[in-house]
């Protein structure tokens, strides 16, 4: 099984099997480009702590099925369903959550993004506004007279 | 067991051959169509996004995450602070649809109303808001004088009130008036000063459009304009605009009730030509531009962009056809095309062949312009045409249709009483059809003269092994007493062997009505049967204003084809269509 390595914005180089690596579309599309590489790949954008965190979630799912590109109903669109293993990995700090999110999206791993934005999305879902401040620690900057216009222009709102 | 040969829709019947399915689903439906994807959280903020590290996430990942939410969580995270508000408007009010009978709609307008009061006040304002977030937008009113007044005026009390001197419906008028112009006024100032990022723009409201408003429109950023059915009650022109930069438009404009001698031309001339640059597509309904110069154009009106023309129920002339469909277009995609003139007809017969169009419909009688522009071009898929000479079209349109390989709907419509054999021998001879609708004699009121030769046109159509519709409109038949004319078949519903009882006494009008029913059902089952029996892949059959859905997967068990025969009576208009109904054209 071949390897490659990656070197993360701080320097540090990370050894990976190339099947697990090619779960970033960035990467596999280099790969293709450039033939053997035998230096480590640089990846600018993203730290040790959170491109070993990616790995191990690419390492988990290596042997996925691909997407279904064509499968943007509404229904699947509106799922924050995440597996029970995806679950666990998302259970990290708001900080780390955000990092990943931005790597997935560097890396082009889709269904890490998905993952990642189901995470927050869920973090929103059913939750109050004060819930969704405290959530996020976010500053109510609102006059209550113009909460009493937001609460009216949500009742207009379309679905 | 559901077939899957499901019952074809009452509009099929008006829309198989004409694709007024495109006006409809374009245009009446708009509010119905795919929603535009709402704008990044960057494109809206207005500055407001501070703090959190969740709105540090560039944009098209919050898009991403607030996918996921839904109105209710939306709402919410609208409270949480200004720039999450920013972050859901986007999603709330990326699609809106305002009517004056909804508190949604005035709510969403008396806010685009500040903003644009705002925004004239001072230009450089740049706070966030909702005007901002708006993508499309349809304005569509459905006008209830009296549940809509009533509710939101209390007009009731009005007259006495406020204006003792005037009746009720004066005073309904006055209100209504200034209510419109405050309304009109307040979606042109929108227009104008406040939603730069509007992308479509629904007209469907029946309030009278005004200079104000489209000269509001033309000064938009609006890339899409569908004015569906909308009405003017003065002629005007929009001023020339030559940055307006519209790609698609939907021009359905009429005159108001009333209105007789206000001529549309000028207003749609002028839009036409404010969006001439850089129009891709174009489906003008109900217009009439009889008389265009196109040398009063410098320089000459032309429409480079042009891809696809639909022109419905619209009458140009010739010269301004030859400006929409230059040859000198080479990129034009024609596909549909409507006429209804013989000066249209004559330029198209020399131009002869257009190598994209598929869709043929001929408004007036057929004449020779059309037979030869029909004839070179063998690759339509759907043809109409209304034929007042039996020589033209046995001599020159039905022998031309057999070599037609991909025709696959056709409508005919006769003007005498009677559709002669040959020409019925000769439409059995186009075989790629599979939707077929014929009728003949008054195509108006309630006059049904053509008798409708059934056992002869089973004979005809029995090589049309494609055929899965089948339509026969205006079709009437022989009085099963003697005496009366087929003209009166549908009048005096006479039953063959009569009711009993006495006319006169209670009931026996709806006994005999229920009795004639009842036996013209059956009759109806058995020509449609008739039909059936060689045309193998037949799905529907309407006639004597009876519709008949083939179950296929039903009717294959012998012996119970007819009860699986479902028949339905004609419930509106449309299954009854006559010749001069815009609906059928």
């Amino acid at each position: 099984m071949s390897e490659i390595k990656l070197l993360s914005s701080d320097q540090a180089t990370i050894t990976v099997q190339k099947e697990v690596a090619e779960r970033s579309i960035l990467i596999k599309n280099m790969l293709e480009d450039v033939g053997e590489v035998t230096e480590a790949i640089p990846i600018p954008n993203v730290n040790e702590s959170v491109l070993k965190k990616v790995i191990e979630w690419c390492e988990h799912h290596k042997g996925d099925p691909p997407a279904q590109a064509d499968d943007d109903s509404d229904s699947r669109k509106k799922s924050t369903d995440i597996d029970e293993w995806d679950q666990k990995f998302m259970q990290v700090d708001q900080e780390m959550l955000f990092e990943i999110i931005l790597a997935a999206n560097y890396l082009d791993i889709k269904p890490l993004l998905d993952v990642g934005c189901k995470t927050v999305a869920n973090m929103i879902k059913g939750k109050s506004p004060d819930e969704i401040r405290k959530t996020f620690n976010i500053q109510n900057d609102f006059t209550p007279e113009e909460e009493e216009q937001i609460r009216r222009e949500n009742e207009w709102a379309e679905e | 067991m559901p077939s899957s040969h499901a019952l074809k829709h009452a509009s099929d019947v008006t829309t198989f051959v004409t694709d007024q399915a495109l006006y409809t689903k374009t245009l009446c439906g708009a509010h119905n169509a795919k929603p535009i994807h709402p704008l990044w959280f960057s494109q809206v903020c207005g500055g407001s996004n501070t703090g959190a590290s969740l709105l540090q996430l560039p944009s098209e990942l919050l898009d991403h995450i607030t996918e996921l939410l839904s109105i209710a969580d939306l709402a919410s995270m609208a409270l949480v602070n200004t720039a999450c508000r920013q972050l859901a408007r986007s999603r709330q009010f990326a699609n809106i649809h305002l009517s004056y009978t909804t508190p949604e709609a005035s709510g969403i307008r008396n806010v685009l109303a500040d903003e644009s009061a705002a925004r004239m006040e001072n230009p450089m304002i740049s706070s966030p808001t909702l005007g901002v977030c708006v993508r499309s937008l349809t304005v569509a009113s459905v006008i209830l004088m009296d549940s809509f007044f009533v509710r939101w005026w209390k007009l009731e009390d009005l007259p006495s009130l406020f204006m003792p001197e005037v009746s009720r419906e004066r005073a309904i008028e006055l209100v209504a008036n200034n209510y419109f112009d405050v309304y009109v006024r307040n979606l042109s100032d929108a227009l104008r000063y406040v939603l730069p990022n509007l992308e479509i723009l629904r007209w469907e409201d029946k309030v009278c459009i005004t200079p104000e408003l489209m000269n509001a429109i033309t000064a938009s950023g609006v890339r899409e304009l569908e004015m569906a059915g909308v009405f003017v009650d003065r002629e005007f022109v929009v001023d020339e605009r030559p940055r307006w930069g519209l790609r698609r438009l939907v021009m359905d404009i009429q005159r108001a009730k009333g209105c007789r001698n206000v001529n549309t031309a000028p207003l749609c001339m002028s839009i036409l030509k404010a969006a001439a640059q850089t129009l891709e597509e174009l489906e003008w309904v109900n217009g009439e531009v009889t008389r265009f110069d196109a040398a009063e154009f410098d320089p000459p009106l032309r429409f480079p962009q042009l891809r696809s023309l639909v022109l419905q129920n619209t009458e140009i002339d010739s010269e301004l056809l030859e400006a929409l469909i230059s040859e000198n277009n080479p990129q034009l995609r024609l596909r549909i095309l409507t006429v209804a003139s013989s000066s249209a007809s004559e330029y198209l017969s020399r131009r002869g062949h257009i190598d994209t169009l598929q869709v043929y419909h001929t408004l007036a009688p057929l004449s020779p312009s059309d037979a030869v522009f029909i004839g070179a071009n063998s690759q339509l898929h759907k043809l109409t045409a209304p034929c007042a000479s039996d020589s033209l079209v046995l001599g020159t349109l039905l022998p031309t249709l057999t070599d037609f390989r991909h025709l696959t709907n056709l409508y005919l419509v006769w003007d005498s009483k009677t559709i002669d054999i040959r020409a019925l021998e000769s439409i059995g001879g186009v075989k790629s059809l599979t939707h077929l609708w014929l009728s003949a004699g008054t195509q108006s009121g309630n006059i049904h003269d053509w008798v409708a030769p059934h056992d002869a046109m089973v004979t005809a159509f029995c090589q049309l092994q494609k055929l899965r519709v089948l339509v026969f409109t205006r079709d009437t038949y022989e009085q099963p007493l003697a005496g009366e004319p087929p003209e009166k078949y549908y009048i005096l519903r006479q039953h063959p062997d009569g009711v009993e009882g006495d006319e006169g006494t209670p009931g026996f009008q709806q006994r005999s009505e229920a009795a004639w029913e009842l036996w013209h059902v059956e009759e109806m089952r058995r020509v449609a049967s008739d039909y059936a029996d060689v045309l193998e892949r037949l799905e529907l059959v309407f006639l004597g204003q009876l519709e008949a859905n083939v179950r296929q997967e039903w009717w294959k068990e012998p012996g119970k084809r007819i009860d699986d025969w479902c028949f339905g009576k004609a419930k509106s208009r449309a299954w009854v269509p006559s010749g001069r109904d815009k609906s059928i054209m």
